[in-house]
């Protein structure tokens, strides 16, 4: 029930060559980094590549390099507890280190990448389970249905995106660099995105995440509040995303992206728009928490109730707020953890 | 009688005593053998066996919670390769295990609940087992198992516990869905109620929860070279070879469990788990089959704790004392019967709680839904009404205007009290004293960090039976014997699960006979080769066989120094046996060994068989209040102390003293250890664990999913052991397996409504369910 499927495992050395091989086999090849979400998915048979390619042997895939004045390049098969541990970018993304930090347990941070973080699979309470209890209950749409389980009069697939890192990248102004079978391009991390939970990536399978750039840090300050159930372990249910570039006190840019609560991180744009030019009151703070929620859709697909998601993004938005304005002395990021 | 000075002892309390001084080992803080076996590998566990020519068993579950089975075709799976036997409920000699459940109400009757190996013309729940496989790998044997093709006709299901005790529910059972009922009348309870002065209701419920043991079903199975169908599994009961000799039909002496070292069991391994399908396939095959549950059919078919709908009506005088209760138990059995009934029976005696209450009246009932089955788990029953009782006691203090410790101080049973069930309570309850110790014991309150935080403070009492139901007419035995060179055996078919069961009986034999603790070895769990002992459950394992043991060391002494007198030309009493030798009043000393080959020279035996029966009685009619239901009960006291943040209703419990009368602790690390693992496990219970159940089809069957504590998510736990030697165990001692699970989710829902005066009511206590009680949503 739980056995891993027999695969075979390839392990190019170069990015070119990994795309090059995903072209050769198709369909039936996936890429791996870390691993940690891919195997337990092949486990359950939510994916049944016959080739894995493995990036772990492409050395210009990891690391950290550059520096905070003129901007920072992450290979994508860096560790999550690297990038966490990286004292460049705790100092000057302080809200990346957070959230990869915050990823599962210190384990899987040590085998789980920031690429596969920024790519991995959306999730829903229907879809992540065995394949005999899919079976039983009916297969949804993301595998090897026709409905979604969660909103049967739906035509589109509503599992949600996972991923901690990426309304962080997406608030930091950070690009990805796609290298694909026949060229490559660059954009930025929210275009990577699709409101789909099926075709959530605007990736082609060829193309291989091979950059992940951060801008100069410039005078931003971030921060990433986490809701989950336990302190370990457990994906995001609700992540909040905020960045500001605060010059005497007011407000000249603002960026706040929404994990967990969509199929694709969503921003509110209404919300930083209603900072900017502003300090950081009570005041200001209510009013732009209640903008941010706006864009927070959960549906009931995940651990906690929708209504309670929606209603812990205003609270959430309102405190990394306060803290990036230093209005209270509320502990560290870790113990908003819900 | 109250003031029977008790002496604690805790990890942090210098003046640690025991209650005889003399005593060499026991209440010594021993490091158990199998405590560094473990955590060296050393442990070969259940799954860590393997045989030559060995095969892999599986099982085929049912998709569906409730469903006619219309065709099984294995005729494509058969030829797979390396596949050696499948097998359905037509190929099981014996397919249906029926047991008595007993001491029914009338309007129930006496009920022969059945049980089938592998299901039949029907399924009753989800993950119910349908077809076995065994072939020479196990992903060959899984994929086989998936290559069975079942025909399944859907049929309605109930998945409700009233709902299936309506007019017209869909039965789960032929006989009907109304498993068990027990009536509890004490007292003029309407009387009662009329003089009281403030009267509380309360409606409360309890989940589905899961054993989550780190290790799960798993064994190995082989016919030994006389024949014998032996089977090595990780269980919490060895007698289950009888159940082995029934399905197969074969004579019982030709079966033999190997009781392995557990990696926990809380009551999951209580009911056959494994053992059954093993025996089936190695009978069948002729070969030795390894059988491991993964973790997704653990969660996904074993049995879960029951979840309770518990109504409390209680009526209190305005000097606090309570006068009624007046409780409606209903409970959900799931698709089978199991250990319902009885869980239910420990629910029904200690529903009012450890309290000396004139009237009460209980009426308890638990139905068949096509849900998962539940059965036993770790408090078996008496945990469930710990959330009632508790929540209740702290609502009338509040009305009243009392203290939590004064609440109970009033209330608390003493000996001499009789139970609703009309027990007399014949040993001593020191609640008072371990109240108000769990509560001095939180010291000093914790600012609160941040003006939206709050803290509050709860407190919550148990008591827990130990031992089994009277009329069971409990018993074990013990074999102690010392080898020639002076080492000492101890041989008991005890099934150790985690908790220290087995070196605790080292300790007992050691202490009598006069050797050091490296110089004994046990042998457990061996329904072959093992004198018999019971199940390790009901926190019965130190009280019956350490009992046996002490009973049986005892004799051993007794018999030596017969002989070491005759020997030395002394009187009997001028002898004793310590640090390996005989020694005399005055003065002399005989090493073992010399005693020992003296010994058997005059044919005086150096072993002795002892068999310990614990007090027995009749069946007695709750209803009626007739009489002795258990042995005895462990009495408890949690005090927790939690943060509450009033902007999402996230509780984080900062602080659990959990103090308990053990009666002596044999080694207080073993104690600490139970106290600290069951009010963690209780923590769990109380905050998050939740098999989610939709329409039989259980939403929670991963750890992604099912969510227990990890370290970050639960305080230190501060256990504090009490010794009032009043136990019916082994040097006074009180079975403490059980009972620390019971109070924490009191404490906390009780700490809760000090911190925000929210009452939650409906477990587990979870962030949305307070954000909504404090109006957040």
């Amino acid at each position: 029930m739980m056995r891993l499927p027999a695969f075979t495992y390839l392990a190019p050395p170069t990015v070119a060559e990994a795309a090059r091989a995903v072209v050769e086999h198709g369909g039936e090849a996936m890429l791996v980094a870390g691993g940690t979400d891919l195997y337990p998915n092949m486990k359950r048979r939510q994916f049944e590549p016959k080739v894995l390619i493995g990036l772990g042997a492409i050395r210009e895939l990891r690391g950290v390099s550059g520096r905070a004045r003129e901007g920072l390049r992450i290979g994508p098969t860096t560790t999550l507890t690297a990038v966490a541990r990286h004292p460049e970018i705790a100092r000057h993304y302080g809200a990346l280190a957070t959230a990869a930090g915050l990823v599962s347990s210190p384990q899987l941070r040590n085998m789980g990448t920031i690429g596969g973080n920024v790519c991995v699979d959306t999730r829903c309470n229907y879809y992540n389970q065995a394949y005999e209890w899919r079976k039983a209950i009916g297969f949804c749409m993301k595998k090897d249905g026709d409905i979604c389980l969660v909103a049967p009069s739906s035509s589109r697939c509503w599992a949600v995106s996972s991923s901690d890192t990426a309304p962080v990248l997406w608030s930091l102004g950070a690009r990805v660099r796609l290298v694909g079978a026949t060229g490559e391009r660059t954009m930025p991390v929210e275009a990577l995105y699709r409101d789909d939970g099926i075709e959530y990536l605007a990736k082609r399978p060829d193309e291989v995440l091979a950059d992940i750039l951060l801008p100069p840090a410039d005078g931003w300050t971030s921060a990433y509040l986490k809701l989950r159930r336990r302190g370990s372990f457990d994906f995001p249910v609700l992540g909040v995303a905020v960045a500001l570039r605060i010059e005497g006190a007011v407000v000249r840019d603002a960026k706040i992206v929404l994990g967990a609560v969509a199929s694709l991180p969503r921003s509110a744009p209404a919300a930083a728009s209603a900072l900017v030019g502003e300090r950081l009151t009570p005041e200001v703070i209510t009013r732009v928490a209640d903008l941010a929620a706006g864009p927070a859709k959960p549906l009931d697909n995940t651990d906690y109730a929708h209504f309670y998601r929606k209603k812990m993004t205003r609270v959430f938005v309102a405190r990394a707020l306060r803290r990036l304005g230093g209005l209270d002395g509320e502990g560290r990021a870790e113990e908003e953890v819900a | 009688m109250r003031s029977k000075p008790t002496r604690a002892s805790s990890t942090d309390v210098a003046d640690a005593v025991g209650l005889e001084r003399d005593l060499r080992l026991v209440g010594q803080r021993v490091i158990r053998h199998d405590a560094r076996d473990k955590v060296t590998a050393a442990t070969a566990f259940a799954a860590d066996w393997a045989m030559p020519g060995m095969l892999h068993g599986v099982v085929l579950r049912s998709l569906y919670p409730s469903a006619r089975i219309k065709n099984i075709d294995a005729t494509r799976a058969a030829s797979m390769p390396g596949v050696a036997a499948i097998m359905t409920a037509k190929d099981v000699p014996r397919n249906t295990l029926w047991t008595d459940v007993p001491g029914q109400t009338t309007a129930v009757g006496s009920l022969r609940a059945k049980l089938h190996v592998l299901a039949e013309d029907r399924v009753r729940h989800q993950g119910e087992p349908v077809a076995l496989v065994a072939a020479e790998t196990e992903e060959q044997a899984r994929e086989a198992a998936e290559a069975i093709a079942v025909e399944y006709e859907l049929l309605p299901g109930v998945f409700d516990p009233a709902q299936a005790l309506e007019p017209g529910a869909p039965r789960v059972h032929e006989e009907g869905n109304l498993l068990a009922h027990w009536r509890v009348c004490h007292g003029d309870v309407a009387a009662a109620f009329a003089r009281a002065a403030v009267v509380i209701e309360g409606d409360y419920r309890t989940q589905f929860v899961d054993a989550a043991y780190l290790e799960p079903e798993s064994g190995v199975a082989w016919i030994d070279s006389d024949g014998v169908i032996t089977i090595r599994v990780s269980t919490q009961v060895i007698e289950h070879f009888r159940d082995v000799a029934e399905v197969l039909n074969v004579p019982q002496n030709r079966v033999r469990i190997i009781g392995t070292y557990l990696g926990g069991g809380f009551g999951g391994k209580e009911d056959v788990t494994v053992e059954v399908y093993l025996g089936l396939l190695a009978w069948k095959t002729g070969r030795p089959v390894k059988m491991v549950w993964s973790r997704q059919e653990s969660l996904l078919a074993r049995a879960k704790r029951h979840p309770f709908r518990l109504r409390y009506r209680t009526g209190a005088l305005r000097t606090g004392q309570i006068v009624a209760q007046e409780i409606e138990l209903l409970a959900d059995a799931g698709g089978y019967a199991y250990l319902s009934a009885l869980v239910l029976l420990y629910a029904t005696v200690t529903a009012a709680g450890p309290y000396r209450v004139p009237a009460v009246s209980v009426d308890a009932r638990v139905a068949y839904t096509n849900n998962v089955p539940t059965s036993a788990m770790r408090g078996f029953g008496a945990m469930q009404v710990v959330f009632g009782y508790e929540s209740q006691m702290e609502r009338v203090a509040r009305a009243l205007g009392l203290s939590p410790v004064e609440m109970r101080k009033i209330n608390a049973l003493s000996r001499g009290d009789t139970l609703p069930v009309g027990q007399v309570v014949d040993t001593h309850v020191a609640l008072p004293e371990l109240a108000e110790r769990a509560w001095a014991a939180l010291g000093e309150l914790t600012p609160p960090r941040a003006p939206h935080v709050k803290i509050g403070r709860g407190l919550a009492c148990n008591f827990q039976p130990y031992g089994r139901i009277v009329w069971l007419h409990d018993w074990s035995s013990a074999w102690v014997g010392f080898e020639m060179d002076g080492s000492l055996v101890v041989r008991s078919g005890v099934p150790d699960v985690g908790g220290g069961q087995a070196s605790s009986l080292c300790q007992i034999a050691a202490e009598v006979l006069g050797v050091p603790l490296e110089q004994v070895s046990v042998y457990i769990a061996d329904s072959a080769l093992t004198p018999l002992a019971g199940t390790t459950t009901a926190s019965r394992q130190l009280y019956m066989s350490g009992n046996a043991v002490l009973k049986a060391s005892r004799e051993l002494c007794e018999q030596l120094l017969k002989a070491a007198a005759a020997v030395l030309g002394v009187d009997r009493d001028a002898v004793g046996l310590a640090d390996s030798a005989v020694r005399t009043a005055d003065g002399r000393s005989l090493p073992l060994p010399e005693l020992l080959h003296a010994c058997s020279r005059m044919g005086v035996p150096r072993s002795h068989l002892g068999v310990y029966h614990a007090p027995a009685g009749e069946p007695v009619d709750l209803e009626k209040g007739a009489g002795k239901v258990f042995p005895d009960y462990t009495y408890g006291a949690h005090a927790a102390e939690v943060e509450v943040d009033t902007e999402t209703g996230v509780v984080k419990v900062l602080k659990l003293v959990a103090v308990h009368d053990v009666g002596r602790a044999i080694n207080p690390l073993s104690v600490e250890g139970q106290i600290q693992g069951g009010a963690v496990q209780g923590l769990g219970y109380a905050l998050m664990e939740d098999v989610v159940v939709e329409k039989g089809i259980n939403m929670t069957t991963s750890f992604a999913s099912y969510l227990i504590p990890s370290a970050v998510d639960v305080p230190d736990v501060r256990a504090i052991v009490v010794e009032s030697g009043e136990g019916l165990g082994p040097f006074g001692a009180r079975g403490i397996g059980e009972p620390p699970i019971g109070p924490p989710a009191a404490a906390v829902a009780n700490a809760i409504e000090d911190a925000t005066g929210a009452r939650l009511s409906v477990l587990p206590l979870t962030s949305e369910r307070l954000a909504r009680a404090l109006g957040l949503m």
